[in-house]
């Protein structure tokens, strides 16, 4: 399956919509969409895993590297994911400590404002 | 429990987007065994990390005619074995893979946890196998 990637504004909030397989062929094209967004001028990122029925370390790699780039920006990424095959990955890895994830874009739409 | 010594095989071409088809392979192979279906997403997360290791020596070291991958899944006792088995040309440097797995190291934290064995090792002169271990669960008696 391909990936199919959502790009929307939410209360001025850059909201990314991923559904699909996040792998070694699909994870290109969500790094470029991250770069396009960062290059608007939007820092702080939802991205919305919700959909995604498959990531592996490219799809991490791509997400620390977008955490960068909007870090030097002052920027943030939240993660929206429920789902205990995606959320295993990122505590495997040790990355549940450097995402905030949340359970609905709603969520973490008022952690950002809220900051 | 079901034995598979007979190994399944699938080759590839080693391209990004063949990795998902290798995935689906180890999949229906793994359901054949008495794995969970966590076990099972487990397994396809090991192979694809393996496939993407396997891809990016063959693309750094491999000229380009052996740009290819096998992927062959089978069961000795009581383990399902798969083995990621790709030629470089010349010298195979099983080290490479090694080193470039711990390097990516996301990939190496996924693969060792998801699996109960990692081995990389020298296949012929200029070979390279990944052999992913998983025990299969024994069966619980009626």
């Amino acid at each position: 399956m391909d990936l199919k990637i959502e790009s929307k504004e939410v209360e001025g909030v850059g909201v990314i919509v991923l559904e699909g397989e996040v792998d070694v062929y699909t994870a290109p094209k969500l790094k470029s969409r991250l770069i396009d967004i960062v290059d608007e001028g939007k820092f702080n990122i939802i991205i919305d895993l919700q959909k995604v029925e498959f990531m592996d370390s490219s799809g991490l790699g791509v997400l620390v590297g977008g955490l960068k780039r909007v870090k030097s920006h002052q920027g943030s990424i939240l993660l929206v994911c429920t789902q205990e095959n995606i959320l295993k990955i990122f505590r495997i890895t040790g990355l549940v400590k450097v995402f905030p994830i949340f359970s609905s874009e709603e969520e973490a739409i008022k952690s950002i404002q809220g900051s | 429990m079901a034995h598979f010594d007979q190994p399944t095989l699938i080759t590839i071409p080693a391209k990004p987007e063949y990795v998902s088809v290798v995935r689906l392979v180890v999949a229906a192979f793994a359901d054949l065994l008495d794995y969970d279906g966590d076990a099972v997403e487990d397994i396809k997360l090991a192979v694809s990390e393996a496939c993407t290791n396997a891809i990016l020596q063959l693309h750094k070291q491999a000229p380009p005619e052996k740009h290819v991958l096998t992927m062959s899944a089978y069961t000795k006792d009581e383990h399902m074995l798969i083995d990621i088995i790709y030629f470089v040309g010349e010298e195979a440097d099983a080290e490479f893979a090694s080193r470039q797995l711990q390097e990516r190291d996301l990939g190496m934290s996924i693969l060792v946890s998801m699996m109960d064995k990692v081995e990389i090792a020298r296949a012929n002169s200029d070979g390279v196998i990944i052999r992913l271990t998983k025990n299969i669960p024994a069966q619980h008696p009626e």
